[in-house]
């Protein structure tokens, strides 16, 4: 079969992502030819616990082999790639961790592939170890029955694989007459994994650098004892649109785009778009901000050096000035240029005036700008 | 007696309540303990406070994507791609809406306010023509337009005016501090949240513009001050430019002048190229601080980090911690609080070394919890991003990393995260510590609220949280997990497929209810359909694989999903030079039970078929059990014996008598 198999994909060879595939479908296939269930295993054991240590050994032996070699190219060898490929992610966390570790017997190496995979699932090892049981025994009560012990696990992370394989390691030791077969295979982890108590410990070392944790004293350290002759108000120069702009590059780093309305409204009124809060009819009037209403309101007073008592020219620039003081669009300077242009016009048609016997008007303010100077018309 | 008249005059109208809430304030406080009324000052709001208060009553809803996506729902992104594409759209808009005002001035001259929104004028541009004098420059300057102060500076010099040597000094530190060139506008917030990652890393190498404008404005000035010196060496360092400033540095010493903070700053980041070895580097250092010292120079925030900068460039581990520490400890003398970008740089000195693991983040976490962060270094916003991934691959700590994101998330410390690359950096790696080591509940509460509208998983961490999924065997969870797949456009990606379709095939328990076995069926078919679909769209390259198909039967068949699995046996038989790989025997076998309990002849010869071109091993065994369990008709037996071959048909059939005989 497996021959028929080869000759099939020799085609596809050449496509090296194919050669992978085919080699994780070779190792896959091989993996369950040749290897027994771990039950049947169990079974062996238990009628002789010698041949069952050999046969323990020999498991490990082969897997962890496999582990070695896995990178080869090689067919067969493709086949020991797997669990290594596969569990990259438990064996990346082992090499970051300790690097030393390598080179330790090849049974610490199982029992931490088994740590670091425990280490992928939980944070303390209690927690872990329950977990991991709680799985197997959903996976033995669930499988058993019904034929699929053996069921491939593609995942990558091989619960099953490991924990049999740290099974048959541990449980050495104990003598066991009730026999594996009748037990409930979760019963049998369960113990297994209560026992193993030198695990336990390899876990809190390996895993938790926090649990050595030294603190570092940050600030009480010798100071380096340099600046000792610091006068507050020495002079050095400073550089004012270099900092306006080091603030401003600072500002706009920790600028984001907005998470709300609110915050684009923020950004809004700061770059000018926006009238500002709190919003009255005033914005952008900051010359008016220091003028007094009273001055906008109460132009009586500007007419009162200049012009008659009465009459109707009185009573023509009292209308003005009520009118100017209802005028919301001129400030206070153009309402008084506006009044001083009528004092000049007036001035002008003193001769008029004086003829018509009405009044006279005496003086002309001092500062009247040009252009309010009113064109004399031609008569 | 006021209390004795309230139940009488509650029952009076809403006014004599009123009347009597007023009146017993009134009376009551001085009775109380004779303490005069105190009116608080006036606090002095800023224009901007009451929008901040506003703001800050707004929860951030996980369920609703980001602010900028909010105009138009067809258009809320569902990966990463189409994020940073509809931002930057939304703001090319503005841009281009804004090119054509600058092009068309003319057109835009309707006031649409008052008073008028400088903002919305069109840009001014500076020729002969203009009228040109200092006020300009200066206005140019203060608006921090680079290449528009150049120009007016260049036309003010051809027209023979005069320019105040403060003006002067202000545009050398302008084109010094933006290197003759033009920033990103202010505007454009978006470009700066995706773009300034890259112009990070270009910030390794020497981008001093060597004959840009403000190395010629340097040298037009005939005897250069103290100021020009101190501008032109932070300039160059700034940029990278070590050596120059280095020897700017030197000639400025020999003139004896004081610079200023930061040109001492500079001169002490030049270290990293000027110096060689640990030594050297921090005899450089101590040369300077001294020179400082000397001349009553104070250090400040930035000064620690520029040594700490340098420090970093150590290869020496044991003496620049030592160093490192020393000189927290001399900045802590006058005041100076390490800042978030001091931390950053001792995690990289203290946590370089892969074997000896420093818990110093710890130490700097205590020191950080629950203040609330301001910006005061640019490279503050390193230090999240590396906190959290010194949590992953350094002390791999999920509690660790708990209380970094807790400290982010405090008040408005999540401005420092820095931008789009360093957030998804940092969530890459807070989900990688999640699905390392804790348990799928918690995996899926912080899923549930960051994906997808605050980060949307790469496919190694999609990748990842499918095999805690697998792991865990929360099967409920993959037609969840499916979806999100397709919606982030990673149903491509085959690692993340082998993994899914792998661990559904292993979490299959019988004892799940029916309606949870068809669920799994069906969402089985959608995986086949959908990678399908793609596969003919050409968006996946690959073939698919045996395996992978095989899993999906086992899946379909678990789930009564007997459509699909035919469909994909048929898939296998009629493409086989395509697939890689074949299905594993147990799937075979498993179709073969089911056909054989449900009766389904048809699929049954389907599989037959495909079986025997493989060549299954136990094929024997089954078509016997099949002839044996099922009923068939003639005509079906007949159609077996083609397919099997006559002479082995009748050797099977009489081994099958044989066995029930």
């Amino acid at each position: 079969m497996n021959s028929s198999l080869s000759f099939k994909c020799i085609p596809y060879i050449n496509n090296s992502k194919r050669i992978v595939i085919r080699g994780i479908y070779c190792l896959t296939r091989r993996f369950k030819s040749n290897s027994l269930p771990p039950d049947d295993d169990n079974n062996n054991n238990n009628t002789n616990s010698t041949s069952k240590k050999h046969e323990a050994i020999d498991k490990l032996n082969e897997l962890l082999k496999t582990m070695k070699k896995g990178d080869e190219t090689e067919i067969p060898n493709i086949e020991l790639a797997k669990p290594r490929q596969l569990s990259k992610k438990a064996a990346q966390n082992k090499q970051k961790i300790n690097e030393l570790e390598q080179k330790k017997n090849l049974g610490v190496k199982l029992a931490h592939a088994a740590t670091s995979v425990a280490e992928s699932i939980g944070g303390d090892v209690k927690k872990t170890e329950s977990e991991l049981l709680n799985l197997l025994r959903i996976y033995n009560s669930e499988c058993e029955p019904n034929n699929l012990s053996e069921k491939k696990l593609t995942s990558s992370v091989q619960l099953d694989d490991l924990l049999s394989g740290m099974k048959i390691d541990r449980s050495q030791p104990k003598v066991n007459n009730s026999g594996y077969k009748d037990m409930n295979r979760a019963e049998r982890v369960r113990e297994l994994i209560g026992k193993s108590t030198d695990i336990k410990q390899k876990v809190i070392s390996y895993n938790k650098i926090i649990d050595n944790y030294v603190p570092t004293q940050l600030f009480s350290s010798k100071p380096l004892g340099i600046f000792t002759d610091i006068k507050p108000d020495k002079d050095y120069p400073s550089l004012p649109t270099w900092d306006r702009l080091y603030n401003k590059s600072l500002k706009m780093a920790a600028t984001h785009p907005p998470k709300n309305i609110y915050e684009q409204m923020i950004i809004w009124t700061e770059q000018g778009k926006l009238w500002k809060f709190p919003i009255d009819n005033e914005l952008g009037m900051d010359d008016e901000k220091t003028v007094f209403f009273t001055e906008h309101v109460f132009l009586e007073p500007l007419i009162d050096e200049w012009c008659p008592t009465k009459g109707p020219i009185r009573h023509f620039m009292e209308l003005v000035c009520t009118g100017l003081s209802k005028n919301p669009f001129l400030s206070v300077k153009e309402k008084k240029d506006h009044i001083n242009w009528f004092r000049q016009y007036f001035y002008e048609k003193n001769q008029l005036l004086t003829e018509l016997g009405t009044c006279e008007i005496k003086s002309l303010p001092t500062d009247v700008k040009e252009y309010y100077k009113p064109t004399i018309p031609n008569e | 007696m006021l209390n004795n008249c309230r139940p009488k005059l509650l029952k009076k109208s809403g006014e004599t309540v009123q009347l009597l809430r007023l009146a017993s304030t009134n009376f009551e406080k001085p009775s109380n303990n004779g303490t005069s009324i105190t009116i608080p000052k006036r606090i002095n709001r800023s224009s901007t406070d009451i929008l901040k208060a506003i703001s800050s009553t707004i929860q951030r809803d996980p369920t609703a994507s980001h602010y900028k996506y909010h105009d138009d729902p067809y258009l809320i992104p569902v990966s990463n791609f189409q994020k940073r594409a509809y931002a930057l759209s939304q703001e090319s808009g503005r841009k281009s809406a804004q090119w054509i005002v600058n092009q068309n001035p003319e057109l835009f001259n309707h006031k649409v306010a008052f008073p008028p929104i400088e903002k919305f004028y069109p840009k001014t541009v500076y020729d002969e023509n203009c009228q040109l004098d200092e006020n300009v420059l200066k206005k140019t300057i203060e608006e921090s337009m680079v290449s528009d102060s150049i120009t007016v500076y260049n036309l003010l010099s051809q027209k023979g005016i005069e320019i105040s040597s403060e003006t002067q000094q202000a545009l050398l530190e302008l084109v010094c501090y933006y290197n003759s060139v033009d920033d990103i506008e202010e505007d454009w917030i978006e470009e700066r949240w995706y773009t300034q990652s890259n112009k990070e890393r270009e910030e390794l190498r020497n981008t001093w513009k060597s004959k840009g404008f403000a190395n010629f404005l340097f040298s037009t000035i005939k005897s250069p001050s103290a100021e020009h010196y101190s501008i032109i060496i932070q300039g160059m360092a700034k940029y990278n430019q070590f050596d120059e400033a280095y020897n700017l540095y030197k000639e400025a010493c020999e003139k004896e002048f004081v610079l200023s903070i930061n040109a001492y700053n500079s001169a002490i980041k030049t270290a990293i190229y000027v110096k060689e070895g640990a030594d050297h580097k921090w005899l450089h250092i101590q040369e300077i601080l001294k020179q400082m010292n000397n001349l009553g120079v104070p250090m400040n925030l930035l000064t620690l980090n520029s040594i700490l900068i340098v420090l970093t460039t150590m290869s020496i581990k044991q003496e620049t911690k030592k160093y490192a520490l020393k000189t927290i400890a001399e900045a802590k003398q006058f005041n100076i609080e390490p800042c978030l970008a001091s931390y950053y740089y001792l995690l990289q000195i203290f946590c370089s070394d892969k074997k000896m693991k420093s818990t110093i983040l710890i130490d700097i976490l205590n020191q950080l919890e629950g203040k609330s962060l301001v910006i005061k270094d640019l490279a503050d916003t390193k230090f999240f991003v590396t906190a959290m991934e010194n949590c992953h691959y350094h002390l791999q700590s999920f509690e660790i990393a708990l209380r970094v994101h807790s400290i982010l998330m405090t008040k408005n410390n999540y401005n420092l995260i820095g931008d789009s690359y360093k957030e998804s950096v940092y969530y890459r790696n807070f989900f990688s510590i999640l699905c390392k080591n804790e348990s799928i509940e918690l995996l899926m509460k912080y899923y549930n609220d960051l994906v997808p509208y605050v980060y949307i998983p790469e496919p190694s961490i999609t990748e990842l949280i499918v095999k805690s999924i697998n792991t865990a065997a929360a099967t409920e969870l993959y037609s969840k997990i499916w979806s999100d797949i397709l919606m982030f456009d990673q149903a491509d990606r085959e690692p993340i497929i082998i993994e899914l379709t792998g661990g559904m095939a292993q979490n299959l328990f019988p004892s799940f209810e029916q309606p949870i076995k068809e669920q799994l069926g069906k969402l089985a078919g959608t995986i086949f359909d959908s990678i399908e679909e793609r596969k003919e769209a050409g968006k996946i390259k690959s073939p698919w694989s045996g395996s992978v198909l095989g899993n999906l039967i086992n899946v379909c068949l678990f789930g009564d999903n007997i459509d699909k699995a035919s469909e994909i046996i048929k898939k296998l038989h009629t493409n086989q030079n395509k697939i890689i790989g074949v299905p594993d025997n147990q799937t075979i076998v498993l179709f073969f039970n089911y056909c054989i309990e449900k009766n389904y002849f048809n699929e049954l010869l389907k599989c037959l078929e495909y079986s025997l071109e493989i060549g299954y091993v136990e094929l024997d065994d089954l078509i016997s059990k099949t002839i044996t369990k099922m009923s068939l008709t003639p005509i079906q037996k007949n159609h077996l014996s083609k397919l099997v071959g006559k002479e082995f048909n009748v050797e099977i059939e009489n081994n099958a008598e044989s066995i029930i005989s």
